[in-house]
């Protein structure tokens, strides 16, 4: 029995070790689901904005339906705010919808299209606090994004950058040299719609993004 | 072939012979001690589980059936799900099969079986929701459910040790290895370790950008506290460098007294804290119930002597009452059988009762009396700006703060101050919203009657996030009330009234 103990032991040390190695070293780390049990990358994809997901289905008769938060309620698991929103790579959205469609009544659906809402995190201050703060009224607005649309079964039909990588790309694209730098390269033709993403994400790399994996609710 | 590793050493003129490391590491993992530690740890870890476990059983056909939308972690990762995935009845029964083996694993009842089934199941579900279950601290349930499932957890504090103690008549605690307890200590340091390595990658920890926007965000539990702290960056920088600090120091001296008992105090308040600044429920318990795996069976002896010491009056008191002697001695074998047929019922009924209970409750309202749900139009003015192409960002909401002070610590304004006399340097600090364009952002500072009387333009490229304006303010200042204002692209974003003190021209 001691030798299974002893191999026991080795294996759970060594798992633990390779997780600090690989994690102090960047190296396979989003390799394979298992790496996330023994690498503890917490406290990633913190950004400036507070975002929430909307999806909406476009039926045939061109009316526009919510789809998420479902007809019969959130599932809100770490707080108040609805599972959907935990999704921040919108790895997933799709599926949740097609669970409503599929639980609910409705005419064919057409397009469900995935839509990010997003405002600057000062807006979240209590009065009091902005107050104390701002001299300013407090006036929040939301931007809309269109990130992804997907047809009545969800197939994917377009995908652009999430809204965080479009600001930035808006940010380099504002560099008219480097704007038309871009435009220096030979034409393709994407033909699957998810790889048009990378087309125009070029520098998503350089920013802050979530990691593969689950969403950065390190609780 | 531990006397052959046995070493010798000079201390002096006298060889000291030092413990090879065989007998260290046989005497660190397998050393025999009453298993205090990991019987509490078994209680607790069994019990947050069920408190996390338990508001997600009421939505198991949604989250973990092919009946509602399963998020495996494989698709984050670009792989295929390998994991078998099941209709909603028989998650139903998994998942309440997995309640109850948290249960019968916290109180210790068929422990081994128990926690093994709770292991496999909790882990099993984890993995097929990536995005509203599966956490970190959820990863370090599984890695303490799968080590304590091999452990001797419920020797004590157990229906299993109670039963056994019905036929023994040794009235000692039974023993077993501390291995179990070592590897959850080493899950722990490794644990600090590599989120000190996270924080060493991510230079915006740092700056004290990604607590702050993390103490701003809603998506955890409610946490007044973090939006009040999130006011003061200088004091979030510094606690920053303390946390890793920390959490480097914690392998290296968690070990041993005096280094242990700071070691665990700065844990129990970094863990409070982040309970009440970034709204972290169920992280901090986990944490706290590996800390228990820090003492050994003496410590916890003597914590019990303490207390028995302390409660004496009160058990001199409840003495006086003659209580009758419930426990009923049955035959060995008896009770082993009975335990094991028991348990096996219990199962069976509760994870049936279970099956039951969550078909009535008809999560998706397919059997309501007015028929299933129906998709919502979204109303027209919604639908419209929703679908609208993005709007240009505000230059305001390219503003995140506008901090006016005298002194910079840690990069940031370290006295928020309105009144200022000569001699002193008016430091206005103006944040950004990352990711922002390169952007000319102008600060004024204007008279009573709004005038201009000074102005400074700096670049804020786009990889800048803070920008400062220093006003000295000498004898010729003119006092009275001024204003200070921030302008990006010419616009008008941020005002801040202030007022200026000069004695000298004052008295003119």
């Amino acid at each position: 029995m001691r030798w299974i103990k002893h191999l026991l032991i080795g294996t759970y040390l060594l798992a633990l070790s390779a997780g600090i190695v690989d994690h102090g070293l960047k190296f396979g780390t989003n390799s394979h689901p298992l790496m996330y049990f023994i690498v503890w990358d917490m406290y990633c994809g913190w950004s400036a904005h507070e975002c929430r997901i909307h999806l909406v289905a476009e039926g045939e008769s061109g009316t526009h339906y919510e789809v998420l938060p479902p007809p019969w309620g959130d599932f809100a698991p770490f707080g108040t705010v609805g599972r959907q929103h935990y999704d921040t790579v919108h790895n997933s959205i799709h599926r949740m919808g097609l669970n409503v469609l599929k639980q609910t009544d409705h005419e064919p659906i057409v397009r469900l299209k995935v839509i990010e809402e997003s405002w600057p995190k000062k807006y979240n201050l209590p009065e009091h606090l902005w107050a104390a703060r701002f001299e300013e009224p407090r006036e929040p607005q939301s931007y809309f994004w269109n990130s992804e649309v997907f047809d009545g079964e969800g197939k994917i039909i377009n995908s652009v950058p999430v809204y965080l990588t479009q600001l930035y790309n808006q940010a380099i694209g504002s560099n008219p040299r480097l704007a038309a730098d871009a435009r220096k390269h030979q034409s393709f033709i994407a033909i699957n719609p998810a790889h048009r993403r990378a087309a125009f994400a070029g520098h998503a790399d350089a920013i802050s993004q979530p990691q593969a994996g689950p969403p950065g609710n390190s609780n | 072939m531990e006397g052959n590793m046995t070493n010798l050493t000079e201390s002096g003129s006298q060889a000291v012979p030092l413990p090879g490391v065989g007998s260290i590491v046989s005497r660190f993992f397998y050393t025999r001690e009453v298993p205090y530690a990991i019987a509490l740890v078994r209680m607790i870890i069994c019990s947050v589980c069920m408190i996390i476990m338990g508001p997600r059983w009421f939505a198991c056909r949604e989250l973990f059936s092919v009946d509602g939308a399963t998020t495996p972690i494989a698709i984050g990762y670009s792989m295929p799900n390998w994991l078998p995935e099941f209709n909603g009845t028989i998650v139903a029964g998994l998942a309440t099969l997995m309640m109850i083996c948290l249960f019968t694993s916290a109180v210790g009842w068929r422990t081994r079986t128990s926690l093994t089934i709770a292991a496999i199941l909790f882990t099993y579900f984890s993995c097929l929701d990536s995005v509203s279950t599966m956490t970190k601290y959820m990863v370090i349930s599984t890695h303490v459910l799968f080590l304590l499932s091999f452990s001797s957890c419920g020797k004590i504090w157990s229906v299993d040790a109670w039963l056994r103690w019905q036929h023994s008549t040794d009235s000692q605690p039974e023993m077993g290895e501390t291995w179990c307890r070592r590897c959850l200590q080493l899950l722990m340091c490794s644990f600090y370790f590599g989120a000190a390595f996270t924080k060493m990658h991510t230079p915006t920890f740092f700056s004290g950008e990604q607590l702050t926007y993390w103490m701003m965000t809603e998506l955890t539990i409610d946490h007044p506290l973090g939006y009040v702290i999130a006011m003061y960056p200088p004091l979030i920088v510094a606690m920053g460098y303390i946390t890793i600090v920390w959490e480097i120091a914690f392998p290296l001296l968690v070990w041993r007294d005096p280094g242990r008992t700071v070691m665990l105090i700065i844990g129990v308040l970094f863990h409070v804290m982040t309970y009440f600044t970034l709204g972290l429920d169920m992280f901090p318990p986990v944490c706290f119930a590996l800390y228990l795996t820090f003492y050994g069976d003496r410590d916890y002896q003597a914590v019990g002597r303490w207390f028995a010491r302390r409660l004496q009056p009160a058990l001199r008191f409840v003495s006086q009452f003659r209580m009758p002697n419930l426990s009923i001695r049955y035959p060995q074998s008896l009770v082993s059988r009975s335990s094991f047929g028991l348990f096996a019922v219990f199962l069976l009924t509760g994870t049936a009762a279970g099956i039951g209970l969550e078909h009535s409750l008809d999560r998706y309202g397919q059997r309501r009396a007015e028929g299933r749900y129906a998709l919502t139009p979204l109303d027209h003015d919604v639908a419209d700006r929703m679908l609208a192409p993005l709007a240009p960002t505000r230059e305001s909401d390219k503003l995140f703060a506008f901090d006016i002070g005298t002194f910079l610590i840690g990069d940031y304004v370290g006295d928020r101050c309105r009144e200022f006399w000569p001699g002193q340097t008016i430091v206005a600090q103006c944040s950004f919203v990352p990711p922002h364009e390169d952007m000319m952002v102008e600060c004024n500072l204007r008279d009573a009657d709004d005038r201009l009387v000074e102005r400074f333009s700096h670049v804020a490229p786009r990889e800048v996030f803070n920008c400062n304006y220093r006003f000295p303010i000498t004898v010729t200042s003119e006092p009275g009330p001024h204003s200070l204002v921030i302008k990006i692209a010419g616009q008008e974003v941020a005002r801040k009234s202030i007022r200026i003190h000069n004695p000298a021209l004052a008295a003119r």
